[in-house]
């Protein structure tokens, strides 16, 4: 039976990290590789040349995702390992920060409002009364009061 | 004043004569109605845009189209609104704080403008907030030039407002909620806006519900309570113990306190049903402290979420809390390839939410990770189909478009690298291709989810153009051929899709095809279109790989042609399926721009050379000897007969092995049919169908050498049976007619004169009705039919000529004179023959018409001969 690969030897895979990682990631998940490889090295001196090939790899790697252009060509020639990634199944409300502090608020807001106590809105986004926008237009206004209300 | 009012008012304008005073008021009725709270957002679009027609100079008219944009999530469309209302009114720190936040609601360099803005906002510096206008119209005209959504903009992110500076009444909360979105919010920016918020608590308690609004999310963003308790009593929120929102802020407090998990519990519950806390407040609060990034081991976390009452569980943010544990547990046990407790808990998610796509994504790349079989194909088809689903519940075909195009090109590429690294098949060595011809399942893979990519990667288009394919200079034909090619991928990709929701998506497809249809005929909406430049460069990559794809294909058919094993027919079809439902026009312009094709050559040389690689194996299935392998080749060849519709051979190839099962009728009618087709019959295929016809009324008549008179009446009645069966057979004709005159005593002379006669009309060739009309001629008994026949031939022949005549006196041009002389050239043997058949026959007066026609004829043909001369 035909099964994908979910790319368990990725660059990506190898370094930890997620196929849209930053290069901060990337620099802070070389580092963290290589201060492992250096324990190893001290504490298994007989698999050194194994240790050093490692390096080597992980620097290759790491050189290549560290480029733009040569990243961006990786990528796209692996465009399945961006897919292939356990997501977050949580709502927004536990996975994105920017969407907790709208919901929260939203929530905080229309809690307090039942409370009796609206708050000022944040923006115009918030507001339902408008009629402080209105200008005052001498036609429309005598039209409107020659209408009975 | 009422709606009514505004709509009587309104009415009566309209009908006044059109002067500036009376569309200025016309402008402010459409804005106050539309920004009336009554008024839903569709009408109070339409009523902005119209009061945007009476007035184009009236700021508020874009702030409050934008805003309604921006609220149905429009950001980028509400932008181009604030934009022209800034552009009005400079000075409106309204409209500059909804560019802002809309900006915050898209990609990095958007969102670095929009902090920018709210910096300037909160410094009051107008140069700032210029700047960040013009750096934001840069942006906008990179992406459109460059159709990179960053616009190739600097993406270093920016800080917003400097250091120190503080933050203005109006903003400081937009400015305090945009920092805590940042993973790193900066603490001076926070203190600047706490600071602003706290100024304007009055003693009134005018602004407490902002500030403790403000101080319970800092809770939930992280900060030390202790802080957040300094700052309650900064704001003086402490002494207000009976506001609602201190007491909330108070309630926050405490949980942030607790001091064990069933403390936390205890006194949620006790403030929920106070009625002091909102529940998703509670449980963010939860999973903020006891979430899978706190200590509790899962089966503990998971037991305190039962802790609470049952009436609070039953809450839609409960049981998006649990899921959220479970999830998050789940995800770490992956990480530690606990993969049995992952699948656990991931599959506890499902009775919460049974179509949550990341949860079926997660089972699937589980069930891919362990290489389980059992899981693999309910897990993967799960996935697709919630893909699929949640688009045709939502009625909209870009719902989770990006997903599935994702899905479907990690699948395809993967089956296909298996075997190839390049996507160019000429770089594919022989013993791989082989290996990927026999990997069927493989093959399939790819076959089925490159055409699904490719759907889906049409339909993300914005541009129709791009949509169906088209180029820029698309005539209405092309227009037209492309759409039917789509509509028929848009079946044929989604036909066999097993899926919950496939059909219901296939008509959404289809109904986004037609709309693209339509827009790319229209030239003023194509000539106002601008994705066509933004998404060009896209377009020429999927050509490209559609390109790819059809030399693939056939790359396949020419590998599977030299196998030469008559069994691989099922997937030959399968492919050459594929190959023909590409767009071919699409296919040619993307060939002839790479350097494929030829410019010059008409016809599709990829498409015949498919069919003809199909056709080759179909003609080995039918030279297969073996009689037990004979079923499974006549379904290979009958969905080979369904592929090639148009032509002739496969029809004559299962006609064959019907003919070999004992299928002798159905044999006949294929080889009928296949005769009948539209388009021209190479000669050997046409002598095959007709020798079929008669191979098989022929297998009806066992013995066709009598040796005396009991024999012959076997054969006569065999064969009578056979004509009726095989009308359109000649050698049974003949078997029988000739049967029939062996009978004694001329016995059997009339009935075989009747049998020749009747097989004049429905012989397939004029070489066969030619056979019959010398063997009747040479019939004493058959003088009236031969005479019948003779005088048809000559009124026939003679009609003809002189039609043509009278079209050439009607209208005497060089093509009538040409026509004529051919009616001329074709009634000339047909008379020969008529005068042969008339002079074996020994009919005198039909000899002498024959003649003279003929006469006139040759003089007919001296005169055509001169006049061309």
């Amino acid at each position: 039976m035909f099964m994908v690969d979910i790319g368990t030897d990725s660059y990506y895979a190898v370094l930890g990290i997620p196929p849209d990682a930053t290069q901060a990631e990337i620099r802070k998940a070389h580092s963290r590789i290589g201060t492992e490889l250096n324990l190893r090295q001290r504490n298994e001196p007989e698999n050194r040349a194994e240790v050093v090939e490692r390096r080597k790899y992980i620097n290759g790697i790491v050189a290549e995702l560290a480029r733009p252009a040569k990243r961006a060509e990786y990528d796209r020639a692996n465009a399945d390992l961006r897919f292939l990634t356990v997501r977050d199944a949580a709502a927004p409300l536990f996975a994105d920060r920017g969407h907790r502090v709208d919901v929260l608020r939203q929530a905080i807001t229309a809690h307090l409002e039942a409370a009796g106590v609206p708050a000022r809105p944040v923006s115009d986004l918030d507001r339902t009364d408008f009629r402080d926008d209105e200008t005052p237009n001498a036609l429309l206004d005598q039209l409107l009061r020659e209408r009975p209300q | 004043m009422t709606a009514a009012g505004l709509r009587a008012a309104i009415t009566r304008l309209e009908g006044m004569p059109a002067r500036p005073p009376v569309r200025l008021a016309l402008a402010e009725a459409e804005f106050r109605l539309a920004v009336a709270a009554e008024t839903g957002p569709a009408e109070a679009m339409a009523r902005l845009r119209r009061a945007g027609t009476h007035d184009p100079y009236l700021p508020k008219v874009y702030l409050h189209l934008g805003r309604l944009l921006h609220r149905a999530g429009s950001y980028r469309e509400a932008l181009v609104e604030y934009r022209r209302a800034v552009g009005l009114a400079p000075a409106s720190r309204r409209a500059y704080l909804l560019m802002a936040l809309a900006l915050l609601e898209l990609g990095r360099p958007e969102q670095d403008i929009g902090r920018l803005l709210i910096g300037a906002l909160d410094a009051g510096d107008a140069d700032g907030l210029r700047t960040a206008v013009a750096e934001l119209d840069a942006l906008a005209e990179r992406q459109r030039t460059a159709g990179d959504p960053a616009g190739g903009a600097d993406r270093r992110s920016r800080r917003g407002a400097p250091a120190g500076a503080g933050a203005a009444p109006d903003t400081w909360q937009a400015a305090l909620y945009e920092q805590l979105a940042r993973p790193k919010p900066a603490r001076d920016r926070i203190t600047a806006c706490l600071d602003a918020g706290a100024a304007l608590i009055g003693g009134d308690g005018a602004g407490v519900t902002e500030y403790a609004t403000a101080c319970a999310l800092l809770i939930a963003c992280g900060q030390p309570p202790a802080q957040v308790r300094t700052l309650m009593t900064r704001g003086g929120l402490d002494r207000m113990t009976d506001h609602p929102a201190a007491v909330l802020l108070t309630a926050v407090l405490e949980l942030a306190e607790a001091a064990t998990p069933a403390d936390f519990v205890c006194a949620a519950t006790g403030r929920l049903r106070a009625g002091h806390l909102p529940p998703v407040l509670v449980c963010w609060l939860h999973f903020a402290a006891y979430g899978p990034e706190r200590d509790l081991p899962p089966a503990d976390a998971v037991r305190l979420l039962g802790a609470y009452p049952e009436q609070l569980r039953e809450l839609d943010c409960f049981g998006e809390l649990r899921l959220a544990v479970l999830d998050g547990y789940a995800r770490r046990a992956w990480s530690a390839e606990r993969f049995a407790q992952a699948r656990l808990m991931w599959r506890e998610t499902i009775p919460l939410d049974r179509n949550r796509v990341p949860v079926a994504l997660n089972l699937a790349l589980l069930a891919a990770r362990t290489r389980s079989a059992e899981d693999y194909p309910a897990a993967w088809g799960r996935l697709a189909e919630l893909l699929y689903l949640h688009a045709a519940g939502a009625g909209d075909p870009q719902v989770l478009l990006a997903e599935r195009r994702m899905l479907h090109l990690a699948l395809s590429q993967q089956s296909m690298r298996r075997y190839c690294e390049s996507p160019a098949a000429e770089r594919i060595a022989p013993p791989q291709l082989t290996a990927w011809l026999a990997d069927q399942d493989a093959l399939e893979v790819w076959l089925r989810e490159w055409d699904l990519y490719y759907l889906n990667s049409r339909l993300g288009f914005r541009s129709p153009l791009h949509v169906l394919g088209l180029p820029p200079d698309a005539t209405a034909e092309q227009v037209g051929a492309e759409r039917d090619a789509l509509r028929q991928h848009v079946e044929q990709a989604l036909a066999a899709a097993p899926w919950a929701g496939a059909r219901a998506f296939a008509d959404l497809a289809t109904a986004r095809v037609e709309e693209a249809y339509e827009q790319a005929l229209d030239p003023v909406a194509r000539a106002d279109d601008p994705y066509i430049a933004l998404e060009e460069a896209r377009a020429k990559a999927l050509s490209k790989e559609l390109l790819d794809r059809a030399r693939w294909l056939l790359r396949l058919m020419a590998a599977l042609d030299e196998d030469k094993r008559a069994t691989r027919l099922p997937l030959a079809c399968a492919i050459a399926r594929k190959q023909l439902a590409l767009p071919r026009g699409l296919v040619r312009r993307a060939g002839i721009e790479h350097g494929y094709f030829d410019r010059d050559i008409e016809r599709d040389h990829y498409v015949e050379q498919t069919e003809i690689a199909l056709v080759n194996l179909a003609g080995r299935a039918a030279g297969e000897a073996d009689d037990a392998a004979r079923p499974q080749l006549l379904a290979a060849v009958e969905e080979c007969v369904t592929t090639l519709p148009h032509r002739p051979e496969p029809l004559l190839f299962r006609s064959s092995l019907l003919r070999l099962s004992g299928r002798g009728e159905e044999a006949y009618i294929d080889a009928l049919t296949a005769l009948r087709l539209p388009g021209p019959i190479v000669d050997w295929v046409r002598g095959m169908l007709i020798e079929m016809i008669d191979r098989v009324a022929l297998d009806e008549i066992p013995d066709r050498r009598p040796a005396d008179a009991v024999q012959l009446e076997v054969v006569i009645t065999a064969a009578r049976r056979a004509l009726r069966l095989f009308p359109r057979s000649h050698q049974v004709r003949l078997s029988l007619a000739r049967a029939l005159r062996r009978r004694a005593g001329g016995a059997g002379e009339q009935e075989a004169a009747e049998v020749l006669a009747e097989g004049i009309a429905p012989a397939l060739t004029d070489e066969q009705r030619a056979e019959l009309d010398d063997l009747l001629a040479g019939m004493p008994v058959a003088a009236p039919a031969v005479r019948r026949r003779v005088r048809d031939l000559l009124g026939t022949a003679l009609a003809g000529v002189q039609r043509a005549l009278d079209d050439l006196d009607a209208d005497p041009t060089p093509q009538a004179a040409q026509a004529a002389r051919a009616a001329v050239e074709q009634a000339v043997p047909a008379l020969r023959h008529a005068r042969e058949m008339a002079g074996t026959a020994k009919l005198a007066h039909e000899v002498t018409d024959l003649d003279e026609a003929l006469a006139r004829l040759a003089r007919l043909r001296a005169q055509f001969g001169e006049g061309t001369e």
